[in-house]
């Protein structure tokens, strides 16, 4: 199985309303995969629908018709909207550890310091027990943080490596390009199969470019992860992206890059 | 000497309250709860009933300790549920319109001036006791609160605050989790309902209003969002405000206490916002 997600062909989107605005596979083409070991890149002029077909990627949305395949199983197959469809939907897309997102406006919650947030990625199901929290401090750091330690020294020597000196630092203290930062090594340091990233160049430091792009490429080499961006950048694109989908016109075409 | 007994017992008790209301239901899931007071009302009316109705005795009045707890958990269990999609305002007034259904249920309960007669549990008879007992369970929340502040959890909260989707892509079950803290708090609140049913061996409806669970949730505002230290000092400031109020206007008329002690609360509210805009102790904006 080398496919992470597969879009049918047929598959098509459009936000209702709006139906001359729509992003589509034609139906006599081939689907369209995501296949591990492999970067894509997504390239299109505004308002083509980059950030939809990325939010359709990640369950947020549904196909209006043809239908996705999330590891071999259909998840969902379009029209009526149920609450519970719609939980299982978002269950499903972003299992743990399945597909990290990152947005174009870095969110990140003011109130926590930056290693927290890093921290956060990497979520382990014991953290979210409410138990834990009764016991005294040193028992539960015992059992469920001894994975946690290295990760910690991890996350400090990334973020060392991207001059954020101090890590305990709140997240409320730093400039929007640190913030967007922040969320581009938070992908980085996640365990995700899948990223998908908007934009993940923007407002970034070109010597900082380079080095998230080896990272990154570091990220999917021998493993069974691969990455969807959205870039506008066309020097970007071509040392950086294996497959390219251009947008235009509605249609969704694939070209290998080179 | 009683009424500095009676006063720190009703401290300790309002605090126990206020922290699940400031330090987990607001401060954790971001929900305005102004309606949350009906937990600490759940706790205190059904003490009532099993004491006054169903005549518990003094060691089976025990029970509702369990049963209390089950009953306001169930109920923010099915609250927690239906309104898991309105957030902000929308949840606000839900919340008021649940305050003021629980108080007409309990009016109907209870009948208007409330239970009074409630059985003092075995070995808790004397004022002391329950002021004990009281501390104790006020320690019990602050070690959890302080525990939970430096869990995971408390940082999946922070996300979730900042924005759900985000949240959701991060493999954050945003349901489960509201329901989780809704659940928690709302135990925490009934169990300082029950004890203030101890100790004032009656449920008095004046002080479970819709008016006094807005002076609390401004009150927690203005010590400060998600900090113990200003839980602490709100209920401080709750019990001596009323105490002095009652104290001065008591020849007069008790309607007159509580609207002056609105205005009272109103005014420092208003400075707060102008002056403080953190709270005192908080570091979140309101």
């Amino acid at each position: 199985m080398k496919e992470i997600i597969t879009l049918s062909p047929g598959f098509s989107f459009s936000y209702s309303g709006r139906e001359n605005y729509i992003i589509q596979i034609p139906k006599e083409s081939e689907p369209m995969t995501i296949e591990y070991g492999k970067i894509y890149g997504i390239q299109g002029p505004n308002g083509s629908g980059k950030t939809t077909l990325l939010n359709v990627l990640n369950g947020f949305l549904r196909p209006t018709e043809g239908y996705i395949t999330y590891y071999n199983t259909k998840t969902f197959n379009i029209s009526k909207r149920s609450f519970k469809e719609n939980v299982t939907v978002i269950k499903v897309a972003n299992f743990l550890d399945g597909v990290r997102r990152l947005f174009q406006v870095p969110i990140l919650a003011d109130d926590i310091s930056v290693l927290d947030s890093m921290l956060l990625v990497k979520r382990n199901k014991l953290d979210e027990r409410f138990w834990n929290s009764f016991n005294p401090q040193k028992l539960i750091l015992r059992l469920i943080n001894r994975a946690k330690e290295s990760d910690t020294e991890e996350a400090k020597a990334l973020l060392k490596e991207f001059n954020f000196n101090d890590p305990s630092v709140s997240n409320s203290t730093l400039s929007y390009g640190q913030r967007r930062l922040i969320t581009v090594l938070q992908m980085i340091f996640s365990d995700a199969t899948l990223l998908l990233m908007d934009e993940p160049f923007a407002n970034i430091h070109d010597d900082y470019v380079k080095k998230i792009k080896i990272l990154l490429k570091l990220y999917i080499k021998g493993r069974n992860r691969s990455i969807v961006i959205i870039e506008h950048d066309n020097n970007n694109m071509k040392d950086f992206v294996d497959i390219i989908w251009t947008l235009i016109d509605t249609n969704i075409t694939v070209k290998e890059n080179g | 000497m009683e009424l500095i007994l009676s006063l720190v017992t009703k401290f300790i008790i309002y605090s126990i309250f206020l922290i699940s209301l400031n330090n987990l239901m607001i401060g954790k899931s971001g929900y305005w709860a102004i309606g949350h007071i009906c937990f600490f009302y759940i706790g205190a009316v059904v003490t009532g009933i099993l004491s006054v109705i169903y005549h518990f005795s003094a060691s089976l009045i025990y029970l509702t300790f369990f049963i209390a707890p089950l009953i306001s958990s169930v109920i923010a269990f099915l609250l927690s549920v239906s309104t898991s999609r309105l957030k902000g305002d929308f949840f606000m007034f839900i919340s008021i319109s649940i305050a003021i259904l629980c108080n007409v249920a309990a009016e109907y309960i209870a009948g208007p001036s409330g239970f009074s007669g409630i059985n003092r549990p075995a070995g808790l008879t004397s004022d002391i006791s329950i002021l004990s007992v009281s501390i104790v369970f006020f320690i019990l929340t602050i070690i959890y609160v302080k525990n939970f502040n430096r869990h995971p959890l408390n940082r999946i909260y922070s996300l979730t605050r900042t924005s759900e989707k985000s949240a959701m892509s991060f493999g954050i079950n945003v349901l489960r989790n509201n329901v989780k803290i809704f659940i928690l708090s709302s135990i925490i609140a009934s169990i300082s309902g029950i004890l203030f049913a101890f100790y004032s061996t009656g449920t008095d409806p004046q002080r479970f209003s819709l008016n006094e669970a807005v002076i609390l949730f401004a009150l927690s505002i203005i010590g400060g969002i998600d900090s113990i230290k200003g839980s602490i000092i709100a209920a401080i400031f709750y019990v001596l405000v009323i105490y002095l109020l009652d104290s001065l206007f008591s020849g007069v008329s008790d309607i007159y206490a509580t609207k002056i002690a609105s205005l009272v609360f109103g005014l420092i509210l208003i400075l707060a916002i102008k002056y403080k805009p953190n709270g005192l102790f908080g570091k979140r904006k309101i």
